[in-house]
């Protein structure tokens, strides 16, 4: 079967376009504030959660402190990130907004 | 419950930690409003876009250096606008809004380790070995379709009304709703899709052949050949562990299962109906069939690519 005779012509996934990458990064790093943000504590549980899998009984046990104190972090750190992705979103928003308002100056004169 | 306790389950789901009950009880907030279900995506969203380098953890006095760092930066963040400047660029969030929501930006994600679980909008789950990519569109709700670079357990959710589609470098693998290894984009005219469960179609890229593929069969591309096989073998995918934690379940289902996965028929004789509880998670199938024969006091029998646990009783 000719499977290595004809070029290949798969289009590379999204990320390939350098656009789409420096979107990513742009969420990513977001992201990566939002979590640097975080309360040393509460960056640490949540660190051990994602990082490492652990479950939040896990945690609890290798920190020696309650599940609940464990939940709690976490869902600190996770309103955290869904605040970054927000911020994100507006600001993707403000920079089309400035974008058409200097367009539309631009038209007026 | 307060949406606190669903933020909580959508982290244990994402992370695979969430039990069944929790997982159904997510499900029903989830389809109560729209507003629940935004919650969900931003949190994916989020999830997906993590920063893929382990997160360091600094010592106290790195951490105050950087918190007064970061004190600092809030003070010069404060933005003054004039009011008129305010009620025009208002005026055109709308319009960008507008902008906006058609702007497809998709989701891209690249396994940080082996078993990474990414959870799709309609619900299917995929597993990803460290470093294999999945890209798909803002608009998957309608058309779903997912691109993958590397490996991954896909388990799609059924719909028949939307077919699922993978994409790779050199095949294409149509489905409604099953379970099945995806590999390809490794190394150049390679590829194999492993059916695990329902039914699914793969398509050459380049040679445009079509093989239907049904449970415990497989696809199989090499820069010599593409043929269909009729026998799996996911030990070939070690970075996937299946999950066998059981909860008083039918023998006989328990070992279904365990069939299903290992590519190998496990039968018992006599205790098919007793209940298992256990977990026997990340054992290789010889140690899973000795301790389960230990277990109820049965013999096995080992030939010809099939087991079969002979005897026994449920106490």
């Amino acid at each position: 079967m000719g499977a290595g005779e004809e070029p290949l012509t798969f289009q590379k996934s999204k990320s390939e376009n350098p656009h789409d990458l420096a979107e990513r990064k742009e969420l990513t790093e977001y992201i990566r504030a939002a979590i640097n943000d975080l309360p040393e504590r509460c960056r640490l549980i949540f660190t051990l959660c994602k990082e490492e899998g652990l479950s939040h009984k896990e945690v609890a046990e290798k920190l020696d402190i309650s599940t609940k104190t464990i939940e709690n972090q976490i869902t600190k750190a996770m309103k955290s990130l869904r605040a970054a992705v927000t911020r994100y979103q507006s600001l993707d928003m403000w920079a089309w907004g400035i974008f058409i308002f200097e367009l539309l100056e631009r038209i007026k004169i | 419950m307060s949406e606190d306790f669903y933020i909580l389950l959508i982290q244990k789901q994402l992370s695979g930690n969430i039990t069944p009950d929790e997982n159904d009880q997510l499900k029903a907030w989830l389809s109560n409003s729209e507003s629940n279900q935004k919650v969900y995506d931003d949190l994916l969203l989020a999830w997906d876009h993590l920063p893929i380098e382990k997160i360091e953890s600094e010592t106290d006095k790195e951490w105050q250096k950087l918190d007064a760092k970061i004190q600092k930066k809030n003070n010069t963040r404060t933005i003054r606008m004039a009011p008129i400047l305010g009620i025009a660029a208002s005026l055109l969030l709308l319009v960008s809004a507008f902008i906006w929501i058609n702007n497809d930006k998709g989701v891209s994600v690249i396994a940080p380790q082996d078993g990474y679980v990414s959870t799709l909008p309609d619900g299917t789950s995929i597993t990803l070995k460290k470093g294999s990519e999945l890209a798909y569109s803002d608009d998957f709700n309608t058309n779903r379709t997912v691109q993958i670079t590397g490996e991954a357990l896909l388990n799609v959710t059924h719909n028949p009304e939307r077919p699922f589609q993978v994409v790779g470098a050199d095949i294409t693998v149509t489905v409604l709703g099953t379970e099945f290894i995806f590999a390809d984009g490794e190394k150049d005219n390679r590829a194999n899709v492993q059916l695990i469960d329902g039914k699914v179609s793969v398509l050459s890229n380049s040679s445009k052949a079509n093989y239907t593929l049904l449970p415990q069969e497989q696809y199989l591309l090499t820069p010599d050949t593409e043929k269909k096989v009729s026998s799996i073998k996911l030990k070939d995918y070690s970075w996937y562990q299946p999950n066998y934690e059981f909860d008083d379940v039918a023998l006989s289902k328990v070992l279904d299962l365990i069939s299903k996965y290992e590519g190998i028929k496990v039968t018992a004789t006599e205790i098919n109906s007793c209940r298992f509880t256990g977990n026997l998670t990340g054992m290789n199938l010889t140690q899973i069939v000795a301790n389960i024969s230990a277990l109820y006091n049965a013999d096995t029998k080992d030939g010809e690519g099939a087991y079969v646990i002979i005897g026994g009783d449920c106490q």
